[in-house]
């Protein structure tokens, strides 16, 4: 089990820590303040992702993705406070990586894919952004919170997932960025909408 | 009065409020059955005490809890509860309910307990359920907690293990499991208990829910039809249907099977639907399994079959596996040899086991387990893993779209005119055996059509409406 409690504020990190042989455990790194340029570049590309996703640009959304991406949704299990264990589990609701995403993403935009046509509407919520140094200098570490609603059809119901997500985002020299690992990690242990067509 | 109550003592049979007898929301000689049995709440209570109170249902996959003391906390039908490894290795499937007053005595999904003690007032019970001791007993009761002791433990469930899923009944009256099995039994032991260790499920099930009746799923399981429309797209993405026009690429030629007692099952016939790796209709059973491994097989496993099955059930999986296996209520075993779910053209098995719990006449919610072999070496191991999830569950490009025609009809039968409509199951092929085939059951060889499904249908009618 990793530590995702994250390193301090002022903390920063032993360099030995940083070689590649030995990857930092997510967070461990210095924190970067909410008002680094770094930060606020991170912020901006969760907020366009959300923004892209919510327009249904599923390509658009694929272009934002490092080609080394791992993108997983662990099934998740209420314990007791001081069983010593963990919510996640060994079951996947999503296991992806840039190729799997690539045919869901060819199955929604070009076959008729039931599932999605007529698309369900989302809206991503994404707050509580923090950013650490990642494991090496082109890479971040980024917890987020994530409130996504999703309306279907003309049902005034709307479903409700609220996740933490663990990011890794890669910053080219140019300045571009590209989400090279998350993993969301749902509040619901049963998942309250009637299929995952939806990227989180 | 609810409608159970109305069969009365004059041995009528049950009858709806508005004056329907239950047995008339199904024609016996039409093949069709009226779509307000996905509705009705009367229907609905129905079924919670006549099925899902009477039935074998699965709760857990004996691998979830390895270890003496280990329980998961599950649903069948409505009701909650535990399963638990005892300190002698057999589980129990116990009422989640203290016998003082009624208390949910476990509240987190998993976990390990030396014995199970109520939050409210403290009463503890064994891990088989039997109570153990009261706080203040003394004080509280003088002795007589000691001598009802027999009569306050947990209400429990008989159980029965098929492929390490662990089944209960809460009904002790009910039939055996291995009656329970019957027929199918021989089927599923070929297609799922083939290798020296068995299987093992990778963790806990995915859980989710979905806006619709809970028989949509279950009788949907012998419906091979849908597969060319509400799975266009997968024939689209080269997973199904390579030649659109022939229905042995989409799966729909093989052999039904069908029992009195509701179970249904579908093999394919490989000779037609898999000729690749070198195989055509003529290759020997050997030569097949050897080339195309069972789901989660692989060739290694595949010389151990001989040990564990019998000659005519290995020539079942070599030449017309079943891959989809409904045991009646609640119970789907579904796997598929070699399917895709990336753009690297990769391939692996898909292997769940899946229940379904109602919780209201248009919701229910899905449990999906993940099971590889526990011999996988780690490759097969990770491929099962994710070609499963990405073809299954809830996030499984296939399985999304079978939520649209679950969801779809429910929408239809909240209307009272939409409910007035009926299913249809007309498309009978009849008791087709090949010569060559040794399964029991109902066989029906040929265009898979609606025999099983109805058979579903039949016996649900005979449950609900004796
Ligand atoms: S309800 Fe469980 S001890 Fe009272
Ligand atoms: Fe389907």
């Amino acid at each position: 089990m990793q530590d995702w409690s994250g390193g301090s504020v002022t903390e920063i990190l032993n360099p030995e820590q940083q070689s590649e042989a030995a990857l930092p455990v997510f967070g461990a790194g210095p924190r970067l303040r909410a008002t680094a340029p770094r930060y606020m570049e991170v912020l901006d590309f969760l907020w366009e992702e959300a923004a892209i996703l919510d327009r249904d640009d599923l390509v658009g959304w694929k272009a934002m993705l490092d080609e080394a991406i791992v993108y997983r949704m662990p099934v998740c299990v209420t314990r007791k406070r001081h069983s010593g264990e963990s919510y996640e589990t060994e079951t996947m609701h999503f296991d992806e990586d840039y190729l799997s995403i690539a045919f869901r993403i060819r199955r929604f935009v070009e076959t008729q894919a039931w599932a999605a046509d007529p698309p369900t509407r989302t809206r991503r919520f994404v707050t509580g952004v923090r950013v650490w140094q990642g494991a090496t200098p082109d890479v971040y570490d980024v917890t987020s919170s994530l409130l996504l609603v999703r309306s279907t059809d003309d049902d005034y119901r709307t479903d409700i997932l609220t996740a933490e997500r663990f990011d890794r985002i890669r910053f080219s020299p140019d300045g571009a960025a590209l989400l090279l690992d998350r993993k969301i990690i749902a509040d619901q242990s049963t998942i309250g909408t009637h299929n995952l067509a939806v990227f989180l | 009065m609810s409608a159970s109550d109305a069969a009365g003592d004059s041995g009528t049979m049950p009858r709806l409020k508005d004056g329907t007898l239950v047995r008339d929301l199904f024609d016996l000689g039409k093949r069709q059955v009226q779509l307000r049995v996905h509705h009705d709440a009367e229907i609905f209570d129905l079924e919670m005490e006549r099925i899902f109170a009477k039935s074998w249902l699965p709760v857990a996959h004996e691998s979830e809890i390895p270890n003496p003391g280990d329980f998961v906390r599950r649903y069948m039908g409505q009701d909650s509860c535990l399963v638990v490894r005892g300190d002698d290795g057999r589980i129990s499937v116990l009422l989640n309910a203290c016998s003082h007053r009624g208390m949910a005595l476990c509240r987190e999904e998993k976990g390990k307990a030396a014995n199970f003690k109520c939050p409210y007032h403290g009463w503890a019970f064994s891990k088989e359920g039997r109570f153990m001791a009261a706080p203040f007993e003394k004080q509280m009761y003088g002795d007589q907690l000691r001598r009802d002791a027999d009569d306050l433990g947990l209400v429990t469930a008989k159980t029965g293990i098929l492929a390490g899923m662990v089944f209960a009944n809460w009904d002790h009256e009910a039939e055996s499991f291995e009656d329970y099995l019957g027929d199918f039994k021989w089927y599923l032991q070929a297609a799922l208990e083939r290798t020296n260790r068995g299987l093992e499920a990778v963790g806990p099930p995915q859980r989710h829910i979905m806006r619709a009746n809970w028989k949509l799923l279950a009788e949907q399981l012998a419906d091979g039809y849908h597969a060319r429309a509400l799975h266009q797209s997968a024939g689209d993405m080269g997973t199904l249907g390579h030649n659109p026009n022939d229905p042995a690429s989409w799966g729909l030629i093989g052999i039904n099977v069908s029992t009195p007692g509701g179970h249904t099952l579908r093999c394919i016939d490989m000779r037609l639907a898999y000729n690749f790796e070198g195989l055509s209709a003529e290759s020997t059973a050997e030569e097949r399994l050897t080339a195309i491994p069972p789901p989660g097989a692989n060739p290694g496993m595949v010389k151990e079959f001989g040990q564990n099955l019998s000659d005519d059930q290995i020539a079942l999986i070599a030449d017309t596996p079943p891959l989809v296996m409904g045991l009646f209520p609640g119970t789907d075993f579904f796997t598929l040899m070699s399917v895709s779910g990336s753009e690297d053209g990769s391939h692996g098995p898909v292997m769940v086991a899946r229940t379904w719990i109602p919780r209201a006449p248009d919701l229910f919610e899905m449990l999906t387990w993940i099971l590889v072999e526990k011999d996988a070496p780690d490759e097969l191991r990770e491929r099962t893993k994710r070609t499963t999830v990405r073809n299954f569950g809830i996030s499984g490009y296939i399985e999304q779209d079978d939520a649209e025609a679950w969801q779809g009809i429910q929408k239809v039968v909240q209307g009272p005119i939409g409910r007035k409509l009926t299913g249809k199951y007309q498309a009978q092929l009849g008791i087709v055996k090949p010569d060559d085939f040794h399964g029991g059951g109902d066989v029906h060889a040929g265009f898979s059509r609606d025999d099983a499904q109805w058979a579903w249908w039949k016996r649900y009618a005979e449950v609900m409406s004796d």
